[in-house]
């Protein structure tokens, strides 16, 4: 299955783009999705256990299930206002 | 409270944060924004104006000089639009749960490269009496800065720049 992986703030800088096209196995979870990126990038490890995840905008649990077409964003914590 | 501390505090609290579960429904009395263009306060007293409103409480947040004793030039926002639009529309329609009498939510911030003194969010709650505007936007702003997918980066005097975040706690070895 085909996801797009949007990347913001510490996450965009270490891989240097801001979007992602990735192909991944079935099943796959957001967490394992996370833990890819970490193992691709370890100067990121440190923010594993800060960052949250997000689903066609809403946010999810770590257990979620990816599906083809999904939209998912990594949440480092954010600083609005 | 030494800046360590202070950058676990953030951290433990976007951790803990409540999602917002609320359904977003856009009512007509919203204005919500997300922009690169300059914020007004004029604009959004206006937007906030309603003829049944006793009381208008605008906020206004801007980028300050300084953090921990450290002088700041500017301050880069970044957002995830859609999602923080989203965001946006989930606090307008809690507000109107919570205080059913508020006539106006109108919530603008702005994303970009902004200067000391630059205005980064304008929130403004029109309601009949100023007790409930008062909370609402308290409750607006508190929720914003917890929940929407928004990052800004300081950019020092001394040339360098870090995520406000946790990291930027880790970079000062602190």
């Amino acid at each position: 299955m085909r996801i797009t992986l949007k990347l913001f703030a510490i996450y965009q800088e270490v891989y240097q783009t801001d979007q992602l096209l990735l192909d991944l196995p079935d099943p796959t979870t957001a967490a394992q999705l996370l833990d890819r990126c970490i193992q691709d990038h370890p100067q990121l490890a440190s923010w594993r256990d800060l960052t949250k995840i997000g689903v066609n905008l809403e946010m999810v649990p770590l257990d979620t299930r990816l599906e083809d077409g999904d939209e998912v964003v990594l949440i480092p914590p954010v600083s609005g206002g | 409270m030494v800046y360590g501390d202070f950058c676990r505090l953030i951290a433990v609290d976007f951790l803990t944060a409540p999602v917002l579960t609320t359904v977003p429904k856009k009512h007509p009395g919203d204005s919500l924004v997300l922009t690169i263009a300059p914020l007004f306060v004029e604009e959004v007293y206006t937007l906030a104006d309603d003829g049944a409103n006793g009381a208008v409480v605008l906020m206004s947040g801007m980028v300050r000089n300084r953090t921990d004793g450290r002088g700041v030039i500017s301050l880069e926002y970044q957002a995830y639009a859609p999602m923080a639009e989203r965001v946006f529309c989930q606090i307008a329609t809690e507000v109107r749960l919570r205080w059913p009498e508020v006539t106006r939510v109108v919530i603008h911030h702005r994303t970009g490269h902004l200067g000391v003194g630059e205005i980064s969010v304008l929130i403004a709650i029109g309601s009949p009496h100023r007790r409930e505007a008062f909370e609402a936007c308290q409750f607006a702003i508190d929720t914003l800065k917890h929940a929407a997918p928004i990052w800004k980066k300081e950019h020092w005097q001394d040339g360098s720049s870090s995520w406000v975040t946790i990291g930027s706690c880790e970079q000062l070895s602190c």
